[in-house]
C-alpha cells in the first residue's frame, strides 16, 4: 500500500495549482501575518456510509499500517480517533442514511414520516455544530462568508432536507454545492475585491463593484417591500405568512452582507497581496460518477477561502442519502451504497479501496492546512477543527454503534487529545457529547449552550477532548 | 354513472345549470344527500361511513410555490429554456404523504431561494437581451424606452398572471424606471427588472385567497383559472383558458369547468395524471428507482430505469382513454416489455430494446400493484420487503395507519432465527408489542411474497417453498386470499381502496391533507366515483369542479 509522503512547497503549487500557489507564504499578505491570533477554525465533513470496523481503527499502539486510514498516517499526531460515541434518536421509522445524516451534525432527530412511510422527509430539528460555531464566531467579527458549504458527489436536486449537513434550525439549511465554478465565482468575486490594487476604493474594481451593490440593494429593498405588501394584500397570516418570512430573511441577510461589503470597500482593504492568476474550473462534475478532479478542486477552493479569510467555518459533503456515488477513478463501475452493502463477492476489497481513497482525499485537504501559515508560527491545521463523521457505523448493517469519528487539528490549542484513540471514561457515549466538546472548545459557554441537540443523550463534555 | 355515456349526460345537465351558480360551482354539490339516499341509500350509508363529517367551514387562504417542474413549464412557454434548467438545479423540499407538491413543504428556506436564483440566472440573462435587443436604448438615455417599458409590462403580466394594468404589474413597471436612475443603463436595469419579477411572490406563487379578505368567500376567477391550469397541466393556463375566463360573466363557472373538461384530456394532464399514481404508489424516479434496484436486487444498472420505462407506457397507454378506470389499472393483464425487463418477467420470444404491448401471465401479473416498479419500490433487503410492502399498502392503498409507534418497542428481530421472509418475520407476530402493528401490516406484505426484491415472480424463498397467503380478517370477518393477485382482485371490489383513491386523488389536486369539511365534497366525490366504476376522469372533474376547489375564508 502506497504511502503518502510529506510534500514540498514546490510539488504542493505543482500538485494543487490554484490553491499551493495562494498558500505559499511568500505570497501571503503582510497585513494578515501582523494580525492578532484569529479565532480558530472549523471543518465538518461527512463521509457516506461509514466503515467497515476492522479496517478503520487504528491497530495497536496506534498503528494506521494496512488500514483505510493509511494515507493520514502523516497526521497522525494532528488528529484523534473518538470511541465508543454511538449516535442515538427516538424514532426508527425512516430512511437509515437520511436520518443519520440529519443527526451527525445536529444531534436532533429528524421528525418522524407523517405518513408512517419512509420518505416523508423533513428537517431535522436543531442547528448543526458548523452552524453554531459560525454563529459564534461572527458575534465578534464579520467574515465575507459566515460560512461555506462544499460537496462532491451531491446530487442537489435529490438531496432531501434531512440529507443536508448544515442546518440553521428552523428549516433553514445551508446546501452544499457542487458545482465548482460556482463556488469558484463566489470565493474570487470577494478576493477581487482586495486583492493587488483592488482594494482602493477608487481603483476601477471598487467603483464597479459599487455600483453593482447599488444595484443590488435597491432591488434587494423593492424585492423586500414586495413580499411585505404581498402578505398585506393577501391578508397570510401563520404558517402561510411563514412561507415568504424565510425568503426575507435569506434577503436581508444579502442586504447585510452588501451593506457590509460597500463599507469595506469604502474604508478600503488593507490587504495589497496580490490577485491570485488561477482560472475558474470550467469542468461541470458529475454528481453520480465522481472524478478524481472533483475532489481536489473543491479541496483547493476551501483552502483558497480559508487563506483569504473568507470564512472560519466550511463543510464537505461527500455524498447525500444515500449516496450515489460512483468512484470512477478506481475503476468501479457500481454505487458506492451497493459496495458498502458488501453485495458480493470481491466488495469487501473494493469498499475497503473506496474508503482509503477517501482518505487520501482528506489527507490532502489536511496537508493543504498544515502548510497554510498562521501568525505566531503556527499552521491552519493547528487553528483548525475538521470532524469528519458518517451517518452509519457502518454501511452493510446500518448500526450506529461506535462511529467512525475523526477529529483533526488543535482549534488553536484548546482541543486536547491529538495523536491517539480518545476513549470517553467518564461515561461520554453520545455524539451529542461530542458536539457539545466541539462547540465548548470553540468558545460556546455552558451557558449559552449547556447541552447538544437531543438532551436526553447528553452526558456532558468530554473531559479528555479539553486542553 | 355505469358508463362514459351517463357521465356525459350529467356534465351536460350540470353545465346547463352553471349560469346560475355564484361561482365555479361544480358537479359534486350538485348531488346533495338527500339525492344521493334516494339514488343508492346502501352507497351513501358507506359513503357516509368513509367521510362522516358535515362541517361546512371553508378552508384557509392559502399561498402555494410552484413546484420547479411548473415554474420551468411556465418559462418554456416565453422563452426557450433548457430542459432540466429549473428542475435539475433546484433541490426537493420535502414530501409530505408521498406527494411532492403539497403546499405546505414548498417553500424557500434560505438555500432553495439562493439556488432557484442561480438555476433562474441564464434565463433572465435571455429575457433580457431579448428586450435589450428589441428596444435598442442611447447609451446616455435618462428615461426607460416606451419599448422596454411595454414589453416588460407584457412579459410580467404574463409570469404574474395577472391583466397587465393591475397594481403588481405596475410596480414592477415603475421599478423598472427607478432602477435606471441607480443602474445608468437601460440594459441594466432591464435585467434586474427582470430579476425581481421572477424573485416576485406574484411569479412564485399561486395565491387562493378570497375576494373578499374580511368575510371570506370565492377566489376570483383569474385564480381559479391559475390553479386549474397548475393543477391539471403543471403549467400556467393557456390563451383558451384566459379567453374563457376574461369573456366569461361574474358567476357564470361553464365556461370553466368546460375549460377543465378539455385542460384534462389533453397530453399533459394524462402526464401528470401519471405522475399522480407514480406518487401516490411512491415508484420513485427512474434514476432513483435504478439504483435501488441495484442495490436491493443485485442487478445491473438500467433495469431499474426499464422497470420505470414500462409503467411510464403502461401509464400513459392506459390514461389515453378519458374513461379510464381504477379497475382497469388494477386488473389489466398487459404490459410493455422489452429485452431489459424481460429478465423479470422471462417470457419466451425475442425482445428487443424497443417495448411492446404484451400479455402476462394471469395467474402472476395483474396491474400495476403487480408491475415490477411498484415491487421494486418498496423492498428494505429480506424481511423488510414484507414490512414495506404492507405499510404502503396499508397507508396508501387503503388509507388506514397503523398506530404509533411505542419508542420501547425493540424492533430488531430475534437472533438465530432461519427459513424464509416469512418465517423470520412471523416472529413479529408472537411478540405482544408488534402484534398490534405487524398484524395489519405483514398480511398485506405476505400476499407479495411470490415477488422477489427486483419483482421478479419467485416460488422459492431461502430454500423454502413461497407462501403467499394471507389473512385479511381485519379488513373483512374470514376473509383470506391465496396470494397477490387474489389480494388485488378482492381490493379491486373492496369500498375500503375505492374510498382511499378518492381521498388520495383529493391530496394530490388540494396539495393538502384532507380536513373534516372536506368530507361532503369527498362523501359524494366517492359516491360517484363508485358508481362510475371508478373513472378516474370522473373524480378529477368532481373534485376540482367543486365549490370547496374555489372557497377560502
Amino acid at each position: 500500500m502506497a504511502k503518502i509522503h510529506k510534500v514540498t512547497r514546490r510539488e504542493l503549487i505543482k500538485e494543487f495549482g490554484l490553491i499551493g500557489f495562494l498558500a505559499s507564504p511568500i505570497l501571503r499578505s503582510v497585513a494578515s501575518a501582523a494580525a492578532p491570533p484569529a479565532p480558530a477554525r472549523y471543518i465538518s465533513i461527512y463521509k457516506p456510509f461509514g466503515f467497515m470496523p476492522l479496517t478503520f481503527w487504528p491497530k495497536p499502539g496506534y498503528n494506521f499500517t494496512g488500514q483505510v486510514i493509511e494515507p493520514l498516517n502523516p497526521f497522525k499526531n494532528d488528529i484523534r480517533f473518538i470511541q465508543n460515541m454511538n449516535m442515538k434518536w427516538v424514532d426508527p421509522d425512516g430512511d437509515t442514511h437520511g436520518k443519520g445524516m440529519g443527526s451527525l451534525f445536529t444531534g436532533t432527530q429528524v421528525p418522524a414520516p407523517k405518513s408512517g412511510l419512509t420518505n416523508d422527509y423533513d428537517f431535522p430539528m436543531g442547528i448543526s455544530i458548523d452552524q453554531r460555531i459560525a454563529n459564534n464566531i461572527q458575534l465578534t467579527k464579520t467574515y465575507p462568508f459566515p460560512s461555506l458549504h462544499f460537496g462532491v458527489g451531491i446530487l442537489a436536486t435529490s438531496s432531501q432536507p434531512m440529507c443536508r449537513i448544515s442546518h440553521r434550525g428552523n428549516k433553514i439549511s445551508n446546501a452544499s454545492e457542487e458545482n465548482a465554478g460556482i463556488m469558484y465565482d463566489k470565493i474570487m468575486g470577494k478576493i477581487n475585491m482586495v486583492c493587488g490594487t483592488h482594494g482602493s476604493p477608487t481603483s476601477p474594481e471598487s467603483l464597479k463593484r459599487l455600483a453593482e451593490i447599488r444595484r443590488g440593494r435597491s432591488s434587494l429593498d423593492f424585492s423586500l417591500t414586495s413580499l411585505n405588501d404581498f402578505k398585506k394584500k393577501y391578508g397570510l397570516v401563520g404558517a402561510e405568512a411563514e412561507k415568504l418570512d424565510a425568503t426575507a430573511t435569506k434577503l436581508r441577510e444579502v442586504e447585510t452582507a452588501l451593506a457590509a461589503e460597500k463599507t469595506l470597500i469604502e474604508t478600503g482593504s488593507p490587504t495589497s497581496r496580490p490577485c491570485p492568476t488561477g482560472t475558474k474550473p470550467t469542468a461541470v462534475y458529475d454528481s453520480m460518477n465522481i472524478e478524481d478532479s472533483a475532489f481536489k478542486t473543491m479541496i483547493d477552493l476551501m483552502l483558497l477561502a480559508f487563506d483569504w479569510d473568507l470564512t472560519r467555518v466550511l463543510t464537505l459533503q461527500l455524498g447525500v442519502c444515500p449516496s450515489r456515488s460512483i468512484y470512477t477513478s478506481l475503476g468501479y463501475t457500481r454505487i458506492l451504497h451497493s459496495l458498502s452493502h458488501l453485495d458480493q463477492p470481491g466488495d469487501e476489497a473494493r469498499l475497503f479501496n473506496a474508503d482509503r481513497y477517501i482518505m487520501t482525499k482528506i489527507a490532502m485537504l489536511l496537508q493543504g492546512l498544515k502548510t497554510m501559515p498562521d501568525p505566531g508560527g503556527s499552521n491552519a491545521l493547528y487553528n483548525s477543527t475538521v470532524f469528519m463523521g458518517s451517518e452509519v457505523s457502518q454501511g452493510n448493517d446500518h448500526n450506529r454503534h461506535n462511529m467512525p469519528f475523526i477529529v483533526a487539528g488543535n482549534a488553536g490549542g484548546r482541543l486536547a487529545g491529538a495523536g491517539s484513540v480518545v476513549n470517553p471514561a467518564m461515561g461520554q457515549t453520545n455524539h451529542h457529547d461530542l458536539l457539545l466538546t466541539l462547540a465548548r472548545v470553540h468558545g460556546i459557554s455552558a451557558a449559552t449552550l449547556p447541552t447538544y441537540g437531543d438532551v436526553e443523550y447528553n452526558n456532558g463534555v468530554i473531559p479528555e477532548l479539553i486542553a | 354513472m355505469k358508463n362514459s355515456s351517463a357521465y356525459l349526460f350529467l356534465t351536460a345537465v350540470l353545465l346547463m345549470g352553471f349560469n346560475n351558480c355564484s361561482k365555479f360551482e361544480g358537479k359534486s354539490e350538485n348531488l346533495n344527500d338527500a339525492s344521493a339516499v334516494s339514488i343508492d341509500p346502501d352507497g351513501y350509508s358507506l359513503a357516509l361511513q368513509f367521510f362522516p363529517s358535515n362541517a361546512t367551514d371553508n378552508p384557509d387562504r392559502r399561498i402555494w410555490r410552484l413546484t420547479p417542474e411548473q415554474i420551468e413549464n411556465v418559462l418554456s412557454g416565453i422563452i426557450t429554456v433548457t430542459p432540466g434548467q429549473i428542475v435539475n438545479n433546484m433541490p426537493l423540499e420535502g414530501l409530505r404523504y408521498g406527494y411532492d407538491g403539497f403546499s405546505e413543504s414548498l417553500q424557500f428556506f434560505g438555500d432553495t431561494y439562493e439556488q432557484y436564483q442561480t438555476a433562474v440566472d441564464p434565463i433572465v440573462t435571455a429575457l433580457a437581451a431579448r428586450i435589450t435587443t428589441a428596444c435598442p436604448a442611447p447609451p446616455t438615455s435618462t428615461v426607460i424606452t416606451p419599448c422596454a417599458a411595454g414589453k416588460i409590462r407584457k412579459l410580467t403580466a404574463n409570469l404574474f398572471r395577472e391583466p397587465e394594468t393591475s397594481d403588481s404589474v405596475n410596480a414592477i413597471v415603475t421599478f423598472l424606471s427607478d432602477q435606471l436612475l441607480v443602474a445608468t443603463k437601460e440594459d441594466l436595469a432591464v435585467r434586474d427588472t427582470i430579476n425581481v419579477a421572477l424573485s416576485s411572490p406574484y411569479f412564485l406563487y399561486r395565491r387562493e385567497v378570497p375576494q373578499d379578505l374580511l368575510s371570506g368567500g370565492a377566489v376570483p376567477n383569474a385564480r381559479v383559472a391559475e390553479n386549474l391550469a397548475f393543477t391539471l397541466t403543471n403549467s400556467a393556463p393557456d390563451t383558451q383558458l384566459l379567453q374563457a375566463v376574461a369573456t366569461s360573466t361574474e358567476g357564470d363557472s361553464a365556461p370553466l369547468l368546460a375549460q377543465a373538461t378539455r385542460l384534462l384530456n389533453s397530453p399533459i394532464a394524462r402526464k401528470n395524471l401519471a405522475q399522480f399514481i407514480f406518487e401516490w404508489l411512491e415508484i420513485p424516479s427512474a434514476a432513483v428507482l435504478d439504483d435501488q434496484v441495484a442495490i436491493m436486487a443485485y442487478s445491473t444498472a438500467g433495469l431499474g430505469a426499464a422497470l420505470h420505462k414500462e409503467s411510464e407506457m403502461f401509464l400513459a397507454d392506459l390514461l389515453q382513454s378519458p374513461t379510464a378506470t381504477l379497475p382497469s389499472l388494477l386488473t389489466s393483464t398487459q404490459s410493455y416489455v422489452n429485452v431489459t425487463n424481460n429478465k423479470i418477467y422471462g417470457i419466451p420470444g425475442s425482445f428487443d430494446s424497443d417495448f411492446k404491448k404484451t400479455p402476462l401471465d394471469p395467474a402472476q401479473r395483474m396491474g400495476i400493484l403487480t408491475q415490477p416498479s411498484f415491487l421494486a419500490s418498496h423492498v428494505g433487503g429480506g424481511d423488510m420487503n414484507i414490512v414495506n410492502r404492507g405499510k404502503l399498502y396499508l397507508s396508501k392503498v387503503l388509507c388506514m395507519k397503523p398506530p404509533v409507534l411505542n419508542r420501547d418497542v425493540n424492533i430488531k428481530l430475534p437472533e438465530g432465527i432461519t427459513g424464509s421472509a416469512r418465517q423470520r418475520i412471523s416472529q413479529h407476530v408472537n411478540q405482544p408489542t408488534c402484534a398490534s402493528c405487524h398484524n395489519i401490516i405483514d398480511p398485506l406484505g405476505y400476499a407479495n411474497e411470490n415477488y422477489g426484491s427486483d419483482g421478479a415472480w419467485r416460488t422459492v424463498d431461502s430454500g423454502q417453498p413461497v407462501d403467499a397467503s394471507a389473512d385479511l380478517s381485519f379488513l373483512e370477518a374470514n376473509r383470506s386470499v391465496a396470494d397477490s393477485v387474489e389480494m388485488i382482485r378482492y381490493l379491486n371490489s373492496s369500498e375500503q381502496m375505492k374510498q382511499c383513491f378518492v381521498r388520495q386523488v383529493f391530496r394530490y389536486l388540494y396539495g393538502r391533507l384532507e380536513i373534516p369539511s372536506d368530507d361532503p365534497l369527498l362523501r359524494t366525490a366517492y359516491f360517484n366515483f363508485s358508481r362510475s366504476q371508478g373513472e378516474i376522469n370522473n373524480v378529477v372533474l368532481d373534485l376540482i369542479g367543486s365549490q370547496r376547489f374555489v372557497t377560502r375564508k
